[in-house]
């Protein structure tokens, strides 16, 4: 261990002379968060969220209820609602990907909630799939709130001939301690409600990526100094020289992705979840990061063929794992093929964490992590037993 | 009873199709200096790199002082110290942070650390600049560093990999002079180089290396030996020329020449007998008159020319 804090050691002061270490833990981290929020703005954009609306009921309440919640600016602001004429209509709408999911009000949705307040009604979400799974409980969860917080109103309206804002306000009164009564704050995952929220943590993987690319990079220049050589004939065992580089790596892509996040956050106010979340799932994340880096430097023999390969790895990940394009507006396959990538399961960590999910939500994306970092772990130790030059 | 302070055995290195060491076999025991020598190509470099635990051998062992390399690698190097053929230090730092660095490598530690990176700066004659970076030093400069990073942990095998190589005249004898006091210190040397007046200066012992086998191996004198088991002379001579070859060709088992470019000169060889200087001027005397003798000795270039019909530096 002390011989690898003192490679550590040596090539974090190199990393402070050349200023590479300021430039990947501070400088280039605060720039990205920055363009980001500037970029995406802090209010909230259109998520592109169509939501299905069927209306089976046809009754004065029913038309009530979905005229308000359609009306209702920040429904309006990220969900598209279509009204479609069945169920039917709903089920091959989801099936064709033209809705996320659709809402049925059933036919006696007026007369159950003139009887006895309750509410009926029927979420249509895809069998399978992120879209159909995330996505759409985070629209229907919203407009649900919506419907919930008007339904009262109407209800209250109807049954004390009160105007509508009033009723509101009444059901409010009545209904302090539910939630539905005001628009929920939760977050859309894959079409957050403040897009920095979804495309920070992606850029923090991406720069993730790349600042462990730094310390790898640093592996090659070894070889082509000879210094590596050097080290080798040391009695230094030839994990130790990889792990050293890995410890840089990833300690400059976990400063790199908490300094992106603290800027994000202090900056411009954006929320990524739970803090404790965030942390777990950077330093795992972190981790498979490093370990996937390191091994791929292992293998080719030319500085050039594996710093490009480091590039088009970076940057393939990134795509693919929905860190610069939105995980959930690609094709269900694609989706699946993320899973492939650490940038895939990361991006699901932080939607979960963005949707008001916690630690206890993460174990999927931190074992997949975990399991992609340890298997590539492993991998490096086999390829650098047999030697290191 | 001498102790084998290095020792390999039937080394082979190949990469793809190319067999770059082909079984080689040979031992420095403890305290002499070693040379190997061989044009580029021959197999040096890799043979080095096997011996210091950089490359493994695909079969064949190396040992240092009794510690196989393949089972033990962490022993035996911590009893090698390495000096690559290129300067392998890190520019962006100083000399004395170079040397530190490769001294804590070893395991050297404070109190220590500091006073062998203070003596081997002090043997390469790089005190007065030792905190300045690496960057700025002259390419001798370098090379004096990097010989000092082989030596900081006080090794008891030092291997050096053609160490002169584009050194100015001045920093390589500079570097010579190291190697010397070190052998003269009673450290075991293994030095490569394809310069043939450095592996006669420096070294005991000498192993000649042709495509990745040691093709000759004994004492400068004992290769050169073989070469010409007689002697060589050169007689400069006042007076007929060509009757005085004649008269020195008539010596029984002696050849005489005169050399091209100073016609006065007769060059004589003779192939048995200690010295046949005496009988040479005894066979002259009354035919011209002698100005001056001298034995020649045959060089190892020429022995490696004879061995291999190769020029060292083709």
């Amino acid at each position: 261990m002390r011989i690898i804090l003192v490679m550590s050691g040596r090539e974090l002061v190199a990393r402070l002379r050349d200023w590479t270490a300021l430039l990947v833990v501070l400088v280039a981290p605060v720039v990205l968060a920055s363009l980001f929020s500037f970029a995406l703005g802090r209010a909230d954009p259109v998520a592109g969220g169509v939501l299905g609306v069927v209306d089976l009921d046809g009754s004065e309440l029913s038309a009530f209820v979905i005229d308000e919640v359609a009306g209702s600016p920040e429904v309006a602001a990220s969900v598209d609602l279509r009204r479609l004429p069945t169920e039917e209509a709903a089920e091959q709408a989801l099936r064709d990907g033209d809705v996320e999911a659709a809402v049925i009000f059933p036919r006696d949705f007026g007369a159950t909630v003139q009887r006895s307040g309750g509410q009926s009604l029927t979420i249509l979400t895809p069998a399978e799939g992120a879209r159909g799974g995330i996505a759409a409980r985070g629209v229907v969860e919203r407009v649900s709130a919506e419907v919930y917080a008007v339904t009262l109103a109407a209800r209250v309206a109807v049954a004390t001939g009160l105007p509508a804002d009033e009723a509101r306000s009444e059901a409010e009164r009545d209904h302090a301690r539910q939630p539905g009564l005001t628009l929920d704050e939760h977050v859309m995952p894959g079409g957050s409600a403040v897009a920095a929220a979804y495309y920070g943590p992606g850029m923090a993987l991406l720069f993730g990526f790349f600042a462990v690319a730094v310390a790898a990079r640093s592996l090659l220049a070894e070889r082509r100094l000879g210094t590596l050589a050097r080290t080798r004939a040391a009695p230094v065992a030839a994990l130790a020289v990889v792990a050293a580089k890995g410890l840089v790596g990833f300690l400059f892509a976990l400063l790199g992705m908490l300094a992106t996040w603290g800027s994000s956050v202090l900056l411009f106010g954006a929320d990524w979840g739970d803090p404790l979340g965030v942390v777990l799932l950077f330093t795992v994340f972190a981790l498979a990061a490093t370990g996937l880096t390191m091994a791929l430097v292992s293998g080719p023999r030319t500085g050039g063929e594996a710093e490009g390969s480091l590039l088009v790895l970076a940057f393939t990940f990134a795509v693919l794992g929905g860190n610069l394009i939105n995980l959930y507006r690609m094709p269900e396959y694609m989706q699946w093929v993320s899973l492939l990538t650490p940038n895939g399961w990361a991006t699901r960590g932080f939607s979960i964490l963005t949707t008001g999910g916690g630690l206890s939500d993460l174990g999927g994306p931190l074992l997949a992590l975990a399991v992609i970092a340890v298997g590539f772990a492993a991998v490096v130790a086999v390829r650098f037993r047999k030697g290191l030059t | 009873m001498l102790t084998a302070a290095l020792e390999c055995e039937g080394l082979v290195k190949r990469y793809g199709s190319l067999l770059a060491v082909d079984g080689l076999k040979f031992s420095v025991t403890e305290g002499e200096a070693y040379g190997l020598l061989g044009p580029n190509g021959s197999g040096k470099s890799t043979t080095i790199e096997m011996v210091v635990g950089v490359l493994i051998p695909d079969s064949g062992t190396v040992r240092v002082h009794g510690h196989e390399m393949a089972r033990h690698p962490l022993r035996a190097k911590r009893l090698v110290g390495y000096v690559p053929q290129e300067v392998a230090l890190y520019p962006d730092l100083t000399g004395r942070e170079n040397l530190r660095y490769f001294g804590r490598l070893f395991g050297l530690r404070g109190q220590r650390l500091r006073r062998r990176v203070a003596e081997v700066l002090d043997v390469v004659g790089l005190a007065d600049r030792a905190d300045e970076r690496l960057g700025t030093y002259s390419g001798g400069m370098q090379r004096r560093v990097n010989i000092a990073a082989g030596l900081v942990h006080e090794p008891k095998v030092l291997v050096l990999d053609e160490p002169t190589v584009g050194v100015d005249p001045q920093s390589r004898n500079a570097i010579l002079e190291s190697v010397e006091r070190l052998v003269a210190g009673g450290t075991t040397v293994l030095y490569t180089s394809h310069y043939m007046e450095e592996v006669e200066r420096v070294c005991d012992r000498v192993g000649i290396i042709d495509r990745g086998r040691i093709i000759a191996e004994g004492r400068p004198e004992e290769l050169m030996a073989t070469l010409s088991p007689g002697g060589r002379a050169e007689v400069e001579v006042d007076g007929d020329v060509q009757a005085a070859g004649v008269a020195v060709a008539a010596l029984p088992g002696v050849a005489v020449t005169v050399a091209d470019h100073r016609p006065r000169l007769l060059l004589v060889t003779w192939t048995e007998g200690a010295d046949r200087l005496p009988d040479v001027l005894q066979a002259l005397n009354g035919v011209a008159a002698v100005v001056r003798t001298a034995a020649v000795r045959p060089s190892l270039e020429e022995v490696f020319l004879h061995l291999t019909g190769t020029s060292l530096r083709d």
